[in-house]
């Protein structure tokens, strides 16, 4: 094998210099990996800047035994100089690959560490404001999205982020935006603006590493905004449309009413057709042929019916009904006092009297009920007494009178049953219309 | 044998007194006791014995619920006998009727036999009612080619009820009732709900619970 020294300057000139890039490189690559604190990769460096280092004294003082052969330093420099190239260039490639590698490992290793400026960078780009506060509201990281809104919106950069939500929170915000939908306690509050755009504040509190931390962020909910109030509207609408529908049902009731009417009406025109036909047919009946009772019984109807035909319905009141049924059972209903005026609490007591009137009759076979009705502090109170029987043990409370206990209990009042020495059922409540 | 002793309770004066003619025509087999303006009482009247038969309309506008007065009257004297008569063909008031123990039923306009046979076999203690309502066109549907279900929802949908709504009053999911409120409008080719409601309605296929005093 050929030694170096037979070369002349050329080639251990043209090594010199390649082993001299490669400290160079090995030199940044030692102090990146120290810098970034790359555990095994350091030493591994090291390791590669020193082979460099020797490396490049090696061919230098090779080159300086060839290019000096009169100042020969010692044995040492002229074993490199006899030393084969073969075995420098093999060295020196050895070197250029593991040097090569180390900074493979060094670029990755850069690529995936995340760094204060990274992190700012990443959430600079994010479409969503975020800021991260300390616990006094002064500002940690804040996105150029947050800052933006908060200048726009209140006219400002986020200063303190405390004082921003305060200002969110009670809608001071510049004419062109509106705050909708504050809950303080929840920590939510929506950002209207006026050409549609929209976002969602939320702020919630974090602790990292033992330190408590705000986390504020201000999501651009314009379209799920939009598609809302479009929902709304339609849902608004809707309920027009179901309100609509109700009422027509109402209309078509009564519709129906008077469709009934009319039929009713058709079938009285038949029957006096029919009486009119009767009548000529006794007209044209020998007298021996005659039925007179016969023909006096379908006028008799008949006249009856068309006495009532042109009178209208007249509204007749719940307790009239009342007495009037009363009444067909052979019991009299007295009242003292009167029924209260609103509606809901005259027909609860009416439901009261009826279900007694009822009870009255069944168990005692009462003949007289007496309903005493006063208004005493806001309150209805009734209360229904009867003549009947007196029970021979109190009976169950079941079917009407614990439906009308439910009645009475849940419009918050109270029902009482006293069953000795006469039946009285108390009722107590308030219930406004 | 005497009088079958006869209330006939219908808010409509003509109407009370039209089945007064009626049952007055039937010679000395009945006697009308009562005439009687509201549902909402009309259990009263039975207390003492004094009614043997009633006829009742089943739609009250006065709020009175006529199924419950009608069950309450059973309760009360089970021998009394209820005749419901409507002129609406209100698919589910049978099933009603039938389910409250009610001794007949008897459609005004549309049933081949008369109140009279009906109230005939009524007392004679038949219970007596239609092999089916009366068919009525919801659209382009017969009622016949609807299901119960399609019905019950039909029903909710007149009462002005929302997806959610009908699905939590019938225990199915919103999705649930979509697809049922798809196979309607494609039965009876109405173009939307407010349609299909509108139709069901002025069909009388359904009638809103409001409606009934319910």
């Amino acid at each position: 094998m050929t030694a170096i020294g037979s070369f002349g300057t050329l080639v251990p000139g043209v090594l010199g210099f390649v082993s001299l890039v490669l400290l160079v490189v090995a030199t940044y690559v030692l102090v990146e990996t120290w810098m970034l604190g790359l555990g095994r990769v350091r030493v591994y460096s090291a390791g590669a800047f020193a082979a460099s280092l020797l490396l490049m004294w090696a061919i230098d003082f090779a080159c300086y035994q060839v290019t000096n052969p009169s100042m020969l330093v010692g044995p040492p420099t002229y074993v490199l100089s006899v030393l084969p190239v073969g075995l420098y260039v093999v060295l020196l490639v050895v070197l250029i690959i593991v040097i090569a590698r180390l900074a493979m490992l060094l670029r990755n290793e850069r690529m995936a560490r995340i760094t204060p400026d990274s992190v700012k960078e990443a959430i600079d780009a994010l479409p969503d404001g975020v800021s991260f506060s300390s616990v006094d509201g002064s500002p940690v990281l804040v996105n150029i999205r947050m800052d933006a809104l908060a200048h726009d919106a209140f006219g400002t950069s986020l200063k303190n982020e405390r004082t921003l939500w305060g200002r969110l929170c009670c809608g001071a915000c510049n004419q062109d935006y509106a705050v909708e939908d504050v809950d303080s306690e929840a920590g939510r509050a929506l950002l209207v603006a006026t050409d549609g755009r929209s976002w969602q504040f939320s702020r919630r509190a974090l602790a990292i590493d033992g330190v408590e931390l705000t986390e504020t962020i201000a999501a651009d909910v314009t379209e799920e905004h939009a598609l809302l109030m479009q929902l709304d509207e339609r849902n608004r609408q809707m309920a027009e449309v179901n309100e609509r529908l109700r009422a027509y049902g109402r209309d078509l009731v009564q519709l129906t009413r008077e469709e009934e009417a009319l039929a009713m009406k058709v079938r009285v025109h038949n029957e006096v057709g029919r009486a009119m036909v009767a009548l000529r047919a006794y007209e044209r009946q020998s007298p021996d042929q005659r039925d007179r009772e016969q023909l006096l019984a379908l006028w008799h109807r008949v006249t009856h019916l068309l006495e009532d035909v042109g009178q209208t319905e007249m509204i007749v009141d719940d307790w009239e009904l009342l007495c009037k049924a009363a009444a067909a059972v052979d019991v009299r209903l007295t009242i003292e006092g009167k029924l209260p005026d609103g509606l809901a609490a005259r027909k609860l007591a009416v439901m009261v009297v009826h279900e007694c009137l009822n009870n009255a009759v069944r168990h005692g076979d009462a003949h007289e009920v007496n309903v005493t009705c006063v208004e005493r502090d806001g309150m209805t109170e009734l209360t229904v007494t009867n003549d009947g029987n007196m029970p021979a043990m109190p009976p169950e409370e079941t079917g009407g009178l614990s439906n009308i206990r439910a009645s009475v209990e849940r419009v918050g009042g109270m029902l009482a049953v006293q069953w000795s020495p006469r039946v009285m059922v108390t009722a107590r409540y308030g219930l406004e219309d | 044998m005497g009088k079958t002793r006869v209330m006939i309770v219908d808010d409509q004066r003509l109407a009370r007194q039209y089945f007064e003619l009626v049952v007055a025509s039937a010679g000395d087999r009945y006697e009308v006791v009562h005439l009687v303006e509201s549902a909402v009482f009309a259990d009263t009247y039975v207390l003492r014995g004094g009614v043997d038969l009633v006829l009742m309309d089943v739609l009250m506008t006065d709020g009175s619920s006529s199924f419950e007065a009608a069950e309450r009257i059973k309760r009360l004297k089970p021998q009394v006998k209820v005749v419901m008569v409507t002129s609406i063909p209100e698919a589910s008031w049978m099933d009603e009727a039938r389910r409250r123990g009610i001794d007949g039923f008897w459609y005004k306009d549309a049933s081949l036999e008369s109140v009279l046979n009906v109230m005939d076999r009524v007392v004679a203690g038949e219970v007596v009612y239609p092999a089916a309502s009366p068919t009525t066109m919801v659209g382009l549907a017969s009622s016949d080619e609807l299901t119960s279900r399609e019905v019950q929802i039909l029903r909710a949908l007149v009462d002005g009820l929302s997806n959610e709504e009908i699905g939590e009053r019938l225990h199915m999911t919103p999705n649930t009732v979509k697809t049922h409120m798809r196979h309607l409008l494609e039965k009876t080719g109405c173009e939307n709900r407010t349609q299909l409601a509108l139709q069901a309605r002025v069909s009388g296929l359904v009638v809103g619970s409001t409606e009934l005093g319910n």
